[in-house]
């Protein structure tokens, strides 16, 4: 995959939080990740996701992969 | 990024950094002993092999030796023959300290928790071609630096130059490149996992 398209890929992490009044410490006791984690992947800086931390998120969450992670269209 | 060590584990590579450090004071100490034995260019002791002609020895008169290696005392020595026998005097310790100088660097550098680094693979990998390029070229100036002792004493040694290998040292450097090289792979692993959630 060319390295620019991992910048391409946005979590919609915050957005989903923010709907369900859930804050990032009660979301990383639930899913078993770290805080540090979650905030890199909230923040858009994760370069790859576990399947594991993906499935556990959306589990909580209740929300469908691609509910948390959209693809940004080409500039 | 550093990784969390364990108390235990920071005394061990405290250690390591000590002994580094002071195999660095034990090289410096041995480059100066070095230049002291061989400068000025009078006396110069020069060791010289007789292990293709031991000679038969009687100590106190009682017990049989065998001799396989001799010091020849050389003066006034030429510049090139001089300049082999300066750099066979210095070239053991400068080995000895480059190798010391790696491991402190590494010590120091696994006790702040830093380990797949840039700067960790090229300290094991000056290491492992120090004491590669040691293992061939310490020898080989010892050999012909007493070689062209000899010739410039009067004494044909028939030879101008000898090659020779240090086995245990070329092992050392072999095993510290495969040490090196599992650490260029634990870089690449490193770097593949950063960012992964």
């Amino acid at each position: 995959m060319p390295v620019d398209d991992e910048a391409r890929v946005h979590c919609r992490l915050d957005e989903l939080l923010t709907e369900r009044g859930m804050t990032l410490a009660r979301l990383a006791e639930l899913v078993g990740v770290t805080v540090v984690n979650l905030s890199v992947l909230k923040n858009d800086r994760a370069r790859a996701i576990r399947f594991s931390t993906l499935t556990a998120v959306c589990d909580v969450l209740q929300c469908e992969v691609g509910d948390l992670l959209v693809v940004t269209p080409r500039e | 990024m550093a990784q969390r060590v364990s108390s235990s584990r920071q005394h061990d590579f405290l250690l390591l950094t000590l002994a580094g450090a002071l195999t660095v004071v034990a090289g410096l100490a041995g480059i100066v002993e070095g230049l002291v034995r061989v400068v000025p260019n009078r006396d110069v002791p020069v060791t010289v092999d007789l292990a293709d002609v031991p000679h038969e020895l009687l100590l106190d008169g009682s017990v049989a030796a065998e001799a396989t290696e001799a010091v020849v005392r050389v003066s006034a020595l030429g510049p090139v023959p001089y300049m082999l026998v300066v750099a066979a005097a210095l070239l053991p310790a400068i080995t000895l300290l480059v190798v010391a100088v790696c491991f402190a660097l590494l010590g120091r550098s696994f006790y702040r928790g830093d380990f797949f680094t840039r700067g960790n693979l090229v300290a094991l990998n000056a290491a492992a071609a120090a004491l590669g390029a040691g293992a061939v070229v310490i020898p080989t100036l010892e050999g012909t630096a007493a070689s062209s002792a000899l010739v410039n004493a009067g004494a044909e040694s028939g030879q101008a130059m000898v090659l020779g290998l240090d086995m245990t040292m070329l092992l050392a450097g072999l095993l510290l490149a495969a040490v090196g090289y599992a650490f260029q792979r634990g870089a690449r692993l490193k770097r593949d996992t950063e960012g992964l959630v």
